[in-house]
């Protein structure tokens, strides 16, 4: 076994916890945004999601699943607006209705634990792998 | 006689197949959340053990790790990563790992010793 080969597992793992964290910091910024009904393009803000791909060798070589990465973020142009009526507001319509971003505060908590929980997984298979690596270091001991 | 024969090889193979399906389990974990992912399992021992038995432990040898895919149920995103099971695998995969490092390293202890003796 070469020696940069001895990293690629750690490799995989941080690929994935890097994804994590992206993923969160998606979550944080819908939650952020979650009232906000004038954008600085005068929209109401729309959720936002990330999209994982797996990365096929390049980290693990010989075509093993070499780990994951945000493939893209995509707008959710789908879920309708949360309306609310307020014709006092300052954004309301002819009808007195304010379009209110489409955040849902249950699915963005969901998404938030998932994405936690997975970053420790791949935390959890990154120790591991170090413990398995400085045991297989002790051979060297005299 | 063959001084290093003793399976010094075999165990330093069965080390890298170990770290491989870390790898490889780590990779499942890092695509929990990808839609449409299936996960990899990682086969050595049924081609080993068959290599072995027909053909002896050269043959064996030569024998390599294959990747298989996972036919667990999938989940409504396509992906079918089973966090327990991986998990299990991956505490399995260590303890196998620590024996087959133990063991080597016993093995090279008991090199040394004699190799100290003539002094």
């Amino acid at each position: 076994m070469d020696l940069d080969r001895m990293f690629s597992g750690m490799s995989v793992s941080s690929s994935g916890m890097a994804a994590e964290r992206r993923r969160l910091d998606v979550i944080a910024r819908n939650i952020a945004n979650a009232n906000v009904v004038a954008t600085p393009g005068g929209e109401p803000y729309r959720r936002q999601n990330v999209v994982f791909e797996t990365i096929l060798g390049e980290l693990g070589g010989d075509g093993l699943p070499g780990g994951v990465r945000v493939k893209d973020t995509l707008t959710d142009h789908e879920t309708p607006m949360n309306e609310v009526f307020d014709p006092k507001h300052p954004m309301a319509n002819e009808e007195g209705i304010v379009a209110y971003p489409n955040v849902n505060m249950a699915f963005e908590m969901v998404d938030m634990m998932t994405s936690a929980r997975s970053y420790e997984a791949n935390m959890k298979a990154m120790k591991l792998y170090k413990d398995m690596m400085s045991q297989a270091l002790t051979l060297l001991e005299r | 006689m063959e001084v290093f024969s003793e399976n010094l090889d075999l165990l330093a193979r069965m080390m890298t197949v170990s770290t491989r399906r870390h790898e490889v389990i780590s990779a499942n974990l890092a695509n929990a959340n990808t839609p449409n992912y299936t996960a990899k399992k990682l086969d050595f021992e049924t081609a080993f053990r068959e290599a072995y038995a027909s053909n002896g432990k050269e043959a064996a040898m030569k024998v390599d790790y294959e990747l298989v895919d996972s036919n667990a149920e999938a989940g409504a995103d396509g992906n079918n990563v089973d966090l327990e099971t991986e998990f299990s695998t991956m505490q399995k995969n260590r303890l196998l790992f620590d024996v087959y490092a133990q063991m080597l390293k016993h093995k090279l202890g008991h090199l040394k010793h004699a190799i100290g003796g003539l002094r």
